[in-house]
């Protein structure tokens, strides 16, 4: 792929916490793909976080070029934010208000005008299938429609781009099935680019064109999903060979 | 406006908190009543005070009985007579008294004497004997002591002399008057226990705010809304900001349900009824500049604490302890002076201080305005703390 028609552009990051001996992130490339569904992998620890946040603007790297459409991201922040839509691991709404308290303050925050803000609401309301629950408060919600209230809110703002952090954890087959149809629809009906952190080989397989290996502050390996399981020898479905091409790059041996 | 969807989430959040509303409304209003009710003898003229003396006549003369008839009219005192120092010694080791005075034999001819050879009177005291009544009790017993020798001396006298004064004249002294003194115009004004217990524990209220407001604050952190919220473009100074204003706009109704308190709910049950007689801007200048102390402290302590346990626990005690030496617990008037001098160090005293000036003292506005530059300033500092705090870890 032509790096000037990445969605995301980086080169030479490196990154160290204030106090840390080892860097979290060393002289990580990537490009990823505009209107791809990109997989980051890596084991608890690898760097993933550390990548996202710099990704969404969070904390600045220590060094290294990050570019959003050719340009660099911290020139233009606000602006590339308006375009993202984040839904963290954690269920970052409010438990005491109904879904509809939680849709519309976060509609608000994102400085919707008030024409629209219905239209939004609705819009996330029906990729979400959480019209029966509008009045229900967020925490009498079973794990799965906790988990659609999420994705709902991370799609207020129309985004261009979704960043998803391991967005089906606990939750039982069916709900995990509904919201990887539903990214994967947004992907193609909407053309929305999608970045995606996973430990579920299966759900990558399933949702990921490209994916991207990290481990120890390193990306280990990049690429179209087709392309490097085909270049991978072994056995099996597409999701064992997955797993086995990550168990390949980041060592089999138990983590901290 | 991101500012004022922020406020209106936090006041939904809140109003849907019972157990947080329970804490900042209900438990002060109990507070005040109890408080209230329980000093009510200690500040009151219409409420005398009433301390058990018991006393035990070994003498059994005139003098005795003379003695013990000035003690009854003591303002304050209760006299009670035992048959015996057992009982006495009893009933003051049981706290059923504070003193005990026995009138030892030889208790009249010791008066008599230039000078008594041994103890006429044996004062005993119960374990919840303070010092400050003792020295009392012991001033009015030297008087009594006193008055009855020269009576004694005088009657002596009386065949060589018309015109010396008669007993009855000896005991009276002219009426002493008295009267308070105030900041403002109301002399009908008299100082009350409610007058003292709503602005303290409406100083401690206040201050409880950082309970729910760290609590909220750290749950959102936990839970990834204020990353969400600043992938949103919301900045710190909104995130902050729409913290304050709904807890400022909470803290002016405590203040306003403490008033209601104490002038409608404690006299229900008996106590006296709160009179606003201050500047009503000084009323809000010092309530304004509280609550701002106490939120900005309430946010300092939700940037040092990592877990919404971490913060309850330092928010309750660092409250408790500037409670306890700011003079809410425990009135400045009853603490010695280098204890008055340290509890300077505590918000919540510059706070009681601003509002006793306007419930107690009917302080004007310009008389608050020391404590209200000295809140302001704190809170401006925790503030600024509190941001790079914010700023770093978040």
């Amino acid at each position: 792929m032509e790096r000037s028609l990445a969605l995301f552009d980086i080169r030479g990051l490196d990154h160290r916490y204030p106090g840390q001996p080892r860097s979290a992130l060393h002289g990580v490339e990537l490009a990823i793909p505009q209107g791809s569904v990109f997989g980051l992998l890596g084991p608890n620890g690898a760097g993933k976080t550390t990548l996202l946040s710099i990704l969404l603007g969070l904390i600045a790297p220590s060094e290294g070029q990050v570019n959003y459409r050719g340009e660099a991201l911290a020139s233009h922040l606000a602006a590339v934010r308006a375009e993202i839509g984040f839904v963290p691991q954690e269920l970052a709404f409010y438990p005491m208000l109904t879904v509809q308290e939680n849709l519309a303050f976060y509609v608000r925050c994102l400085k919707v005008a008030k024409p629209w803000r219905e239209a939004r609401i609705e819009q996330a309301v029906v990729a979400t299938r959480l019209g029966d629950y509008l009045n229900r408060p967020a925490s009498q919600l079973s794990g799965g429609l906790k988990r659609r209230l999420n994705l709902a809110i991370g799609l207020l703002n129309n985004p261009k781009v979704l960043f998803l952090d391991e967005p089906t954890v606990g939750i039982d087959p069916q709900s995990r099935n509904f919201i990887l149809e539903t990214i994967a629809r947004l992907n193609r009906e909407r053309g929305m680019s999608v970045v995606y952190t996973s430990h579920y080989m299966e759900e990558v397989e399933q949702l990921c064109d490209h994916i991207a290996i990290i481990d120890n502050g390193r990306i280990l390996v990049q690429g179209e999903l087709a392309g490097l399981l085909a270049a991978h020898p072994g056995e099996g479905s597409a999701c064992s060979r997955l797993e086995s091409l990550y168990l390949a790059h980041t060592d089999s041996a138990l983590r901290e | 406006m991101a500012l004022f969807a922020l406020i209106h989430k936090e006041l939904l959040v809140l109003r849907k908190d019972w157990h947080g509303l329970l804490v900042l409304f209900v438990m002060p209003s109990i507070f005040i009543l109890i408080m209230s009710l329980a000093m009510r003898d200690t500040f009151s003229e219409r409420h005398q005070v009433s301390i058990d003396l018991l006393i035990f006549d070994a003498d059994q003369s005139a003098m005795s009985e003379e003695l013990a008839e000035q003690l009854a009219q003591l303002d304050g005192f209760v006299l009670h007579r035992v048959e015996d120092l057992t009982t006495m010694e009893r009933r003051l080791a049981r706290d059923e008294a504070r003193f005990g005075l026995v009138v030892q034999p030889g208790f009249a001819r010791g008066l008599l004497a230039s000078a008594p050879e041994q103890a006429q009177l044996s004062l005993l005291l119960s374990p919840s004997a303070g010092a400050q009544l003792q020295s009392l009790l012991q001033l009015a017993l030297g008087d009594i002591l006193r008055a009855m020798r020269l009576e004694l001396r005088l009657e002596a006298l009386s065949w060589q002399y018309d015109d010396l004064p008669t007993a009855a004249e000896l005991r009276a002294i002219g009426s002493i008057e008295q009267r308070y003194v105030y900041q403002g115009d109301t002399p009908e004004a008299m100082p009350t226990s409610v007058q003292q217990s709503v602005p303290a524990w409406l100083v401690f209220a206040m201050f409880f705010v950082v309970i729910p407001l760290s609590t909220a604050f750290i749950i959102e952190r936990q839970q990834g809304s204020l990353l969400r919220l600043r992938v949103m473009n919301i900045s710190s100074t909104a995130l902050i900001g729409g913290k304050i204003l709904p807890y400022y706009l909470i803290n002016q109704v405590q203040m306003v349900l403490m008033v209601l308190v104490g002038i409608h709910l404690v006299p229900l049950f008996g106590g006296d009824s709160l009179q606003l007689g201050g500047s009503l801007w000084g009323l809000f200048l010092i309530s304004s500049a509280t609550s701002l102390a106490a939120i900005a402290w309430a946010l300092l302590i939700t940037t040092v604490a990592r877990t919404h346990v971490q913060a309850t626990t330092l928010g309750g005690v660092s409250n408790i302890i500037f409670a306890a030496l700011g003079g809410v617990m425990v009135p400045k008037f009853v603490m010695p002076p280098f204890m008055r001098e340290l509890a300077n160090v505590s918000p919540m005293s510059w706070g009681l201080e601003g509002f006793l000036d306007i419930f107690l003292r009917q302080g004007s506005a310009l008389s608050v305005l020391p404590k209200v530059a000295a809140l302001l300033g704190f809170a401006l500092l925790c503030l600024i703390l509190a941001s790079w705090l914010f700023s770093r870890n978040d």
